[in-house]
């Protein structure tokens, strides 16, 4: 099945760190991972965007307003956003860390608004979308920042730097441009029995009855029937 | 320069000659992939089939069923997209993993593709779990509505490691078959080699002059020996030993890490590296100012 509408796309990645403030272990197959995405998008007639990579990416370009980011004019100005980075998790808040400070070194979820303006899809490649898959966490880490968003991608716990896993934002491209439900090709490409990587995708929806059919069904032609309100949340993983 | 900390014990190089095995080039053509959906049973009416093809891969389509294979190894996906994780809102599958080793085995005998002894062992059955909750986190649930069982390839009762050498089949709540995926790439004729092997610590060797350029410590928790085989998307010609090394990126006790994977020649002689050198930063053009 082919897919009928054009979809904007944005992606950043960090794979080098500095000495300093910002200070992280290094990485090495961000952009891999991302532009693969990024450019099996683009040549399947989606809108390539922005693609921002280490000192380039900002944490501002995902912190809403409200909180004196710039999100409206990069994460959210974009239906499908992917970032891979270091991530971490504590507290039920989810954060993403930068090489450069602008402003700051790292986004914690509590500052994010996704889906505020345009954002659809939201794909983070680095730790720690979600430590474990109780209920009460994985509602208390997204339940705030989705907000219009109607499928988060991440991994549970730890995920993989490897160039065994660098195709990942490709193939994952390749199927949703053939129409794949997005939740479904995230957590079926996303999963790896070697690398021991554990998927998830989390739906939004106004009652239970729309976050699983977004969950379950909602591909690249869904991007314009909004989600009116999250109060709830349906996901799927695999582990 | 990235420094690694090793905390496990490196297993033994191997005492046996080393062997290598040429692969076969896979055939991949309209007559392979109608061949192989005939012999997994899937319906090839004329009037129903549709096959298309990328650069990748054929892609047979009948119905709610594709066969998927691709041009550089002849792995293939088999699924059937009506059943395929799908959710009917009742399934919870409790199977134990012995159970559904079981069931999966009775399917691959079923489509053809089961194993003789020896050639393939258990590795891990993966669940996939359906789960809701209002975003307070009242009225949760959880089921699970697959079982995916994941059999890993034997060589000479050596493990086969790697994005292939893996048979998987999801079952659903019946034990029925929802896809199979294998890659699986056919052996050629073997040579031993007469070079010997490398050791566990020229692989970590290996892997710190491939990290040379890059900042952090890495904690190694595994190294593995076996055969090693590529994902179905790549062109691979020698099955050959490797060293697998996985540890962590970070220190073990830091709340910012991720895990790495790396592999190593395990072969003397062998001179290209499995694990590409790492790419040259890329240059990037400057980022205008803020647009607040």
């Amino acid at each position: 099945m082919s897919i009928h509408v054009s979809v904007r796309v944005g992606v950043e990645w960090i794979n080098n760190f500095h000495e300093g403030n910002c200070q992280q272990n290094e990485l090495s197959y961000c952009d891999d991972q991302v532009e693969g995405f990024y450019n099996t998008m683009g040549d399947n007639d989606h809108v390539k965007v922005f693609d921002w990579g280490n000192d380039n990416a900002w944490e501002t370009d995902f912190r809403h307003p409200d909180f004196g980011g710039d999100s409206l004019n990069w994460s959210d100005n974009v239906h499908f956003c992917m970032v891979c980075d270091h991530g971490g998790n504590a507290d039920n808040i989810a954060s993403f860390y930068f090489s450069a400070m602008h402003d700051a070194c790292s986004v914690p979820t509590t500052q994010m608004r996704l889906g505020a303006k345009q954002l659809k899809w939201f794909a983070t490649l680095g730790c720690d979308a979600v430590q474990n898959t109780d209920a009460n966490h994985i509602a208390a880490v997204w339940g705030g920042p989705m907000q219009g968003v109607h499928i988060v991608c991440g991994y549970i716990g730890t995920s993989a730097d490897s160039w065994w896993t660098a195709d990942l934002g490709e193939d994952f491209a390749d199927d949703i441009c053939d129409g794949d439900s997005i939740a479904g090709a995230w957590v079926s490409d996303a999963y790896s029995f070697w690398t021991g990587d554990d998927s998830i995708a989390i739906a939004a929806g106004a009652d239970q009855n729309e976050a699983i059919r977004r969950r379950d069904h909602e591909n690249l032609d869904w991007r314009d029937s909004n989600v009116s309100q999250t109060n709830w949340l349906a996901w799927k993983y695999r582990t | 320069m990235a420094e690694i900390r090793v905390a496990t014990k490196l297993p033994q190089a191997p005492r046996q000659a080393a062997k290598v095995y040429r692969l076969k080039a896979p055939s991949v053509t309209e007559r392979s992939i109608r061949e192989l959906a005939k012999g997994l049973g899937m319906s090839i009416e004329s009037r129903r089939i549709r096959l298309s093809a990328d650069e990748d891969k054929l892609v047979l389509t009948s119905g709610t069923y594709e066969l998927r294979m691709y041009r550089a190894s002849g792995g293939f996906r088999f699924v059937d997209h009506s059943r395929w994780q799908i959710d009917d809102l009742q399934t919870d599958i409790d199977i134990s993993d012995a159970t559904a080793q079981r069931m999966a085995q009775a399917s691959l005998k079923r489509l053809g593709l089961g194993t003789a002894s020896g050639e393939a062992r258990f590795l891990k059955a993966a669940r996939l779990h359906m789960g809701s909750s209002t975003t307070e986190g009242r009225e949760a649930s959880d089921r699970v509505i697959d079982v995916a069982v994941a059999f890993q390839r034997m060589v000479d009762k050596v493990p086969v490691d790697g994005p292939g050498g893996k048979l998987v089949v999801y079952l659903d709540h019946l034990g029925h078959p929802t896809c199979v995926e294998r890659v699986w790439r056919q052996l050629g004729s073997a040579r031993s080699v007469g070079a010997g092997w490398r050791t566990p610590q020229e692989a970590l060797q290996e892997m710190s002059e491939h990290l040379r350029a890059k900042r952090g410590n890495v904690v190694v928790d595994e190294v593995r020996f076996g055969y090693f085989e590529e994902g179905p998307r790549s062109a691979q010609s020698l099955l050959q030993p490797a060293y697998v090394i996985k540890g962590v990126i970070g220190d073990s006790d830091s709340r910012v890490r991720r895990k790495l994977i790396y592999v190593a020649r395990a072969l003397a002689n062998a001179k290209t590296p499995l694990t590409p050198p790492l790419a040259r930063q890329k240059k990037q053009r400057s980022r205008p100012s803020p647009t607040r």
